[in-house]
């Protein structure tokens, strides 16, 4: 069956009659709008602009993200989180959200810089990529104080850094270009699904 | 142009079209009555559908924070996204109250089909061991009907829905008139062999309202995934394109859309003559009559119109000379169950696959009549679950390593209940004294929690998932035994239960009102018992009956 016919003898005709009365009825009813997104509607091309500019970072907030977005997730054989624009969508976000949201974001980017001036007296785009791996590295695995206690430490370094990665990771894999890398083809068809190729009883 | 339908005389009035309102006016109208439907929401076009639009092309990729300003309940179903969050309610225009230490999440559609546009799909049927519950374990009471009564009417829902599923001839899940099973994937063959020999427990593929084959000029599912984003070959079963369009071609059914009904109306002589609506836009009230009218607006909103229709005959709520309007609310316990992963079974995950919508089922195993009684808790939970690949989103780290995590992914195995949650009289829904919705209709107070039975039952389920877990050589398993805030399945019935005593129910075996001859609830509120069992297709099937015995009143003139 097409699509097409489908279409047809769904129910848009006769509900298009039950309602004409409706219409024809001193425009009392405001039928509200569907939401509809037409075929070739698509956001992401808002963030290729190229005069983009951050609607809620600043400049430096708005580096700083993207360059801890590209430590997170950097190009391989796939894309990686800079050329997908994460910044930018991250920033779109942020833009519409909640001001508590904003603030935790901007708590958890100044963590970081913060970090590299205890550390080297510097601002974290500005030390050596080598010492801002070392920084990484501290703050992205959760701490646990080992000793013959189970004695555990709350480590407010891995929360920022997680906070961040989050947000990296969110806008890359909803990206286009983190779906190709989960291999993603652009076509929502592959069907059927056949599942355990196995016989039956054999997984004993 | 069509007739004014404010000026025609109905045979039947029918409130709500999903679920169970599709299935009234499709019988209605068939049977050549004239009937008109109305639907509090607007109308749906399938251009709104959108599962095959990836979140990229979104305005904020499926993480808006609109969602939360106006859908703060909402959001807590896992259906609520940006994709199609206006089918839901809007919270701020539609409140109700809840005690402070009794939080209720009430998920709701308003809009042609209500919540089948977006539901889980799961279709189970009750056996007697729900229907006679009570006389097994002397806790409250039986349904009025047994499943002999019922069966014909899930054979004819089902045969029309269109179920897949799999015969297993278990006395505690009634097979059905199924379409092919979808196929498990290896971990849940592991899963099903594995308890079928260690513990003697039923592990069968969902039974779910989507096709398998072609059925009834729709087509077998593409597996593209998202059903509750829509669905543009109506592979699911959803109200208005099946059994509402059945309906609207006959000619006798008038379709009245954005119809906020407020009450039923009363005549002197102790019958309904219609409702009264107000238009979701225009605030405007109208009157529609007819000779039956039919409530079928979700369990709560049906008792919510009842308590809004009281009149001096009537001063608790229309129907409710019991005074069991409102009680006995259920919403099956949830939030119990365990997960890990299984490590030795191959695997390469790629987004580029089929994807299932439908899972496996554990059918309920405890507390089975002539079985050993569990020490703690009576009834019983089945659980909903399944074993696929998954990208690791958790990954720890950054970096090359971090991203080849994620995608390398892992093989997750997962078992969540769902309870039976007894009816309680302390469980109960009334009109807030104060609080209107956004049309100035008074609007609910839900008072419900979980009992000490549904919580050492969601205990017990937590353990029991992890042994069947283990069993199939799960690593890394975690569980849960605290139980989920009532309302989170979503599985909201009872209020308005059936019974032959006038004195204990308010409505009688099929479905109508003790009170007035002519005034029908056919929704979940009229369920005695919650079994453990996904609901919609007992209601479903619980219409169909009432709608039979309806036609053939109208047939000997006694409406």
């Amino acid at each position: 069956m097409k699509r097409r016919d489908l279409f047809r003898r769904s129910f848009l005709g006769a509900v298009g009659a039950a309602l004409s009365w409706a219409s024809g009825n001193a425009g009392n009813f405001l039928r509200a709008p569907s939401r509809e997104f037409p075929s070739e509607y698509d956001a992401s091309k808002l963030l290729r602009d190229e005069n983009w500019k951050p609607k809620f970072f600043t400049e430096h907030q708005n580096r700083l993200f993207a360059h801890l977005s590209e430590l997170i997730i950097p190009e391989t054989d796939t894309p990686g989180a800079k050329s997908a624009l994460v910044n930018r969508f991250v920033d779109h976000l942020l833009a519409a959200g909640l001001p508590e949201t904003q603030k935790e974001v901007i708590e958890s980017l100044s963590y970081i810089d913060g970090e590299a001036y205890l550390r080297f007296g510097k601002g974290f785009l500005d030390i050596s990529e080598e010492s801002q791996i070392e920084i990484l590295n501290y703050l992205a695995y959760p701490h646990r104080l080992v000793t013959w206690q189970s004695n555990r430490s709350e480590f407010a370094g891995n929360m920022h850094f997680n906070r961040i990665k989050e947000w990296v990771a969110r806008a890359y894999w909803t990206s286009e270009a983190g779906m190709r890398t989960l291999g993603w083809d652009g076509s929502p068809m592959h069907g059927p699904f056949t599942g355990c190729p196995h016989p039956e009883n054999t997984h004993r | 142009m069509p007739q004014d339908p404010h000026l025609v005389l109905y045979d039947a009035i029918v409130v709500g079209s999903g679920a169970t309102g599709g299935w009234a006016a499709k019988c209605l109208a068939e049977a050549g009555l004239k009937v008109a439907l109305l639907e509090a929401g607007r109308s749906i076009s399938p251009q709104e559908f959108t599962e095959h639009m990836p979140a990229y092309r979104l305005d904020y990729r499926n993480l808006s924070p609109d969602i939360e300003k106006r859908r703060p309940v909402q959001k807590m179903c896992y259906a609520c996204m940006e994709y199609n969050y206006d089918w839901f309610v809007d919270d701020i225009e539609n409140p109700y109250s809840t005690p402070e230490d009794k939080p209720f999440t009430w998920q709701r559609l308003r809009i042609l089909g209500g919540r089948t546009l977006v539901w889980g799909r799961q279709s189970y049927r009750l056996s007697d061991y729900d229907f006679k519950a009570a006389s097994f374990d002397g806790y409250g009471e039986d349904w009025p009907l047994s499943y002999d009564e019922l069966a014909p009417y899930y054979d004819r829902v089902e045969r029309y829905v269109g179920i897949s599923g799999r015969p297993e001839g278990h006395p505690a899940l009634p097979d059905g008139q199924f379409l092919p099973p979808m196929a498990m994937t290896c971990g849940e063959k592991l899963l099903q062999e594995r308890v079928r020999s260690r513990f003697g427990r039923t592990v069968t593929i969902g039974r779910t309202a989507v096709l398998t084959a072609d059925h009834n000029g729709r087509p077998a599912c593409h597996y593209c995934g998202p059903c509750e984003r829509g669905c543009t070959t109506f592979s699911y079963f959803s109200s208005p394109f099946t059994t509402v369009n059945d309906a609207l071609e006959t000619g006798n059914c008038t379709l009245i859309t954005d119809a906020i009904v407020r009450h039923v109306r009363m005549n002197s002589e102790n019958r309904a003559e219609g409702v009264t609506y107000i238009h979701r836009n225009s605030h405007k009230t109208f009157e529609v009559n007819g000779r039956a009218v039919i409530l079928c607006a979700q369990s709560m909103e049906s008792t919510r119109i009842l308590f809004n229709s009281a009149t001096p005959t009537y001063p608790d709520g229309l129907a409710n000379s019991s005074g069991l309007l409102g009680k006995y609310l259920m919403d099956h316990a949830v939030g119990a169950g365990a997960s890990g992963e299984l490590s030795d079974i191959p695997f390469r995950k790629s987004a580029a696959e089929p994807n299932r919508p439908n899972g496996i089922y554990v059918i309920r195993f405890r507390n089975i009549p002539g079985e050993k009684r569990h020490p703690r808790y009576i009834r019983g939970y089945g659980f909903q679950g399944g074993s696929s690949p998954q990208f690791n989103f958790e990954a720890q780290g950054f970096g090359a390593a971090y991203k080849k995590a994620v995608v390398d992914g892992y093989y997750r195995i997962h078992l969540t209940a769902f309870g039976e949650s007894l009816p309680r009289l302390e469980n109960y829904i009334e009109l807030d004294p104060e609080l209107k919705d956004a049309w100035g209709i008074p609007a609910l107070r839900i008072t419900m929690t979980h009992g000490d039975n549904e919580q050492a039952m969601m205990e017990d389920a937590a353990a029991s998932a992890a042994e069947m877990l283990e069993s199939a050589g799960a690593k890394n398993i975690v569980v849960n035994g605290q139980l989920a805030m009532p309302g989170m399945a979503i599985h909201e019935v009872g209020t308005a239960r059936m019974g032959k005593d006038p004195k204990r129910s308010v409505l009688n075996p099929y479905n109508q009102t003790h009170d007035i001859p002519n005034l029908f609830v056919m929704d979940g509120a009229c369920f005695v018992s919650s079994g453990c069992q996904n609901p919609t297709m007992t209601m479903m099937a619980l219409t169909a009956r009432a709608c039979d015995h309806l036609i053939e009143r109208f047939r000997t003139d006694e409406i």
